[in-house]
């Protein structure tokens, strides 16, 4: 139980440090999907739908919830190191911060429930621009600077409860209950500066801040289902309900020198998120292989923003391979390394823009705590995004992120003493 | 240490080495053309401002107030006063007044009156002046001018400033003012005096005040008693030389006298209004530069006002004009004084630029007086500029 504490505070204490940087996600509806799932998954580049295994969370199939008879966590922080290559410009911005952590409770015989939360969608970026000084007269001393800054902050979070269930055959479903939380801050500032002689300076800028944020409720449903002894087939879905006016935007304008801001105003909208579909399947050859393929689709076409055009969004889709290997899976064998998880994996996916998508790479290893104290996760992954409409622009994106992963059985008898 | 807490320290410091690790989070330049399709006036960054420049061409006119001869005008109250003739034949003539009020302590109408006498103390300049010379004469309401016509008493005496010197008043209005103060009712008596023949160098005195001695009942004890007064001074121009003065940038310490530019701000203001961009103006600055030849020595500090309404009035503090803001002296008592600089100065007018905008006002008038002691002031009508930053409304 300390452990579980100690992982939820170092991992809580994480939030709000910064977050990865994408200027294409700024033309996406809720900024640069992250596709948050737990280490074990995320080494296999968002595999495991259909993966039966404790330490893949919630995230990917409610079906999961049901896995296990311990209470079992996981936790995932990201570092993010984007690099924009946009025509002869590059330049690179990074972030770290926590991405999920999740909680399943065994209950008996009644099921498994199952909490989380997690970074579903990133909309930061920190652009900025800025002029070398200019001589409007020649021998004059005076010039002027010209800056422009675009400062967004936020994202999708998700807080999730659910419950699961695993039959006598094997099979597992789960029900889940998702309360999404959209908070974004985006600020633009034109700032000038006016220079004289003997260091005189005036400057001031104007500054546009522009606040958003609304709330959902989704629901969604997952199953496990083995269709074969060495296979499992996954399926998931979610849809989140519809709102009236279940968002708000207050915008301000202020100049630097005032106070007060100059204008103020604040509206309502109505806003509807997008339904999604997961399916996997899985295979284990042996006890030391493990592979996975999922297929993902989020229909776009059915969002709504009552302030925004959204015609032009497309449904998209992806897919995701990976695969996992243990030298030795027996707990008795001697050697470290040969118990530790190696794991490789590739996706796909569309991004909302047409003709836009990101590729991703990912090697990782899962290090298992002695005495079965749980798994440490840590994966590399090698990301590419690019848009048609953008001949010169890609963003290459190098990640580094640590899961922890643990159990306990808290109902579990212990063995007598007593001879 | 077993293992797994061993891990939980990796753990725990892996994350500390994280929290420390260097940040880059600000993308410059790259990315534009991707940000361009949210909102282009975030990465043009021409489009997104506007610099417009005014030079002396833009400069309506250039002249100096008052237009006329003017003692309202020209009339200070300081904590201090001048009287003389100065170097460009203005007179400065000045008054001082009093208020006697009943006061029973420190001594009663028993007690015998020695004399009565006013003290100058010079406030900066010690050398010996020429005879200077005192006379009894009416107190004046508020602000107004020092009166140079009806002086009602007599030359209560002369004196040469050199450091602190004073003049006995004579035994008539002494005895009054004894008597005041020894009241037992709440008797008032105001006095004032007046310099207004001194024709000597121009000097700089410190408000007077009257001291009373008395000598009390035992014949040893001598009591001295003191009333602060309250000094103005009025700056009469040179004869003839009003037309000159006020048709040039002029300012001068000794009469008030304040140059004044008038300009032409239409370009600016036909810019912020076009099609309704560049509408937000961020920055503006005035620049300008003194005639160090026909400047004088003392001329060393001074004070800017610039406003988007022409005022001529320079009516007195406690005047109506005044409250509502419509007087020189108003509009200047808050500012504080600049260093003159021989590269030129520059103050920035965006709030008086931005009032003229909104308030679409096709001028805006810069005021400028000189605050050294003494000091006379020419400006450079060619050396004016003005740099204005608009950029778009969002």
């Amino acid at each position: 139980m300390k452990k579980v504490f100690s992982v939820v505070l170092i991992t809580l204490s994480f939030y709000g440090i910064g977050f990865a940087q994408s200027p294409m996600g700024l033309n996406l509806p809720l900024g640069m999907p992250s596709h948050t799932v737990t280490g074990p998954s995320a080494s296999m580049a968002g595999s495991g739908s259909a993966v039966i295994d404790e330490y893949f969370g919630t995230s990917l199939n409610p079906g999961n919830i049901a896995i296990g008879n311990r209470a079992a966590f996981s936790g995932l922080v990201s570092y993010e190191r984007t690099g924009i290559k946009d025509n002869s410009e590059s330049s690179s911005a990074s972030g770290y911060s926590p991405r999920l952590l999740s909680l399943i409770l065994p209950l008996g015989t009644v099921g498994n429930i199952g909490f989380s939360t997690q970074r579903q969608y990133d909309a930061n970026l920190n652009f900025y621009s800025k002029t070398d000084p200019v001589f409007p007269s020649d021998g004059d001393e005076f010039n002027y600077i010209k800056n422009i800054e675009l400062k967004n902050t936020g994202g999708l979070t998700a807080w999730q409860a659910g419950w699961g269930y695993r039959l006598k055959n094997q099979l597992s479903f789960g029900l889940m209950y998702e309360r999404l939380f959209f908070n974004s801050e985006s600020r633009t500032v034109f700032e000038s500066t006016l220079n004289y002689h003997d260091g005189i300076t005036f400057q001031n800028s104007m500054n546009e801040t522009v606040v958003t944020s609304f709330t959902g409720d989704g629901f969604g449903f997952g199953m496990q289902i083995p269709v074969h002894k060495k296979a499992t087939a996954g399926v998931s879905a979610k849809y989140v309900l519809y709102s009236d006016k279940n968002g708000s935007s207050t915008r301000e304008y202020q100049r630097s020198d005032t106070s007060a801001p100059q204008e103020k105003s604040r509206e309502k909208f109505s806003i509807h998120l997008p339904p999604s579909i997961n399916a996997g399947l899985s295979y284990t050859p042996n006890s030391k292989w493990l592979f996975a393929v999922d297929g993902r689709c989020t229909m776009w076409e059915h969002y709504y923003h009552e302030l925004e055009n959204t015609k032009h969004l497309r449904n998209t889709y992806g897919v995701s391979a990976g695969t996992r290997f243990v030298p030795a899976t027996s707990r008795f064998s001697s050697k470290y390394w040969e118990k530790i998880h190696y794991r490789a994996g590739f996706s796909y996916n569309q991004l909302a823009i047409d003709k836009s998508q990101e590729y991703l790479m990912t090697l990782g290893t899962g290090l298992p705590i002695p005495n079965d104290g749980g798994l440490i996760d840590i994966i590399f992954g090698y990301g590419h995004r690019s848009a048609d409409r953008y001949s010169d622009y890609s963003e290459n994106v190098i990640k580094f992120e640590l899961g922890i992963n643990g159990g306990r059985s808290w109902f579990q008898k212990t063995a007598s003493t007593n001879y | 240490m077993r293992l797994n807490r061993l891990f939980f320290c990796i753990l725990a410091l892996s994350s500390l080495v994280l929290l420390f690790c260097d940040r880059s989070d600000v993308i410059t330049g790259a990315g534009s053309s991707v940000i361009s399709d949210s909102d282009s006036t975030i990465t043009n960054i021409e489009m997104g401002f506007s610099l417009i420049t005014l030079d002396t061409d833009d400069v309506d006119s250039a002249f100096s107030l008052p237009g006329s001869a003017s003692d309202t005008f020209s009339t200070q109250t300081a904590g201090w006063f001048m009287a003389g003739v100065n170097n460009y034949g203005d007179t400065l003539r000045a008054q001082m007044q009093f208020q006697a009020v009943n006061n029973t302590s420190g001594y009663t109408k028993s007690d015998t009156l020695e004399g009565v006498y006013l003290y100058f103390r010079a406030a900066n300049d010690t050398a010996a002046s020429s005879s200077i010379n005192v006379y009894q004469s009416k107190p004046l309401t508020g602000t107004a001018p020092v009166n140079t016509i009806d002086v009602s008493g007599p030359n209560i005496g002369t004196f040469k400033l050199k450091g602190v010197d004073s003049i006995r008043i004579n035994d008539e209005l002494a005895d009054k003012i004894f008597s005041t103060r020894t009241s037992i009712t709440e008797d008032t008596l105001p006095f004032a005096f007046s310099i207004i023949d001194y024709t000597g160098k121009v000097r700089k005195i410190n408000s007077p005040y009257v001291i009373i001695r008395v000598k009390k009942e035992d014949g040893e004890t001598v009591v001295r008693d003191s009333i602060p007064g309250f000094a103005r001074f009025t700056a009469f121009e040179n004869a003839g030389s009003t037309d000159e003065r006020s048709a040039q940038l002029y300012s001068s310490q000794n009469t008030l006298r304040t140059a004044i530019l008038k300009i032409d701000v239409i370009d600016i203001i036909k810019s912020a209004n076009s099609q309704g961009s560049y509408r937000e103006l961020l920055n503006a600055a005035l620049s300008f530069k003194h005639d160090s030849q026909n400047s004088n020595d003392s001329a060393k500090q001074y004070k800017i006002v610039v406003l988007d309404t022409l005022i001529t009035n320079e009516a007195p503090r406690d005047s109506i004009e005044s409250a509502n803001g419509l007087s020189l002296q108003r509009q200047f008592a808050p500012v504080g004084s600049s260093a003159l600089n021989s590269k030129g100065n520059v103050h920035s007018i965006a709030a008086p630029l931005r009032s003229a905008i909104n308030k679409n006002r096709e001028y805006l008038y810069v005021y400028l007086r000189s605050t050294s002691d003494h000091s006379v002031i020419l400006w450079d009508k060619s050396s004016i500029k003005i740099e204005a930053v608009l950029t778009p409304s969002r």
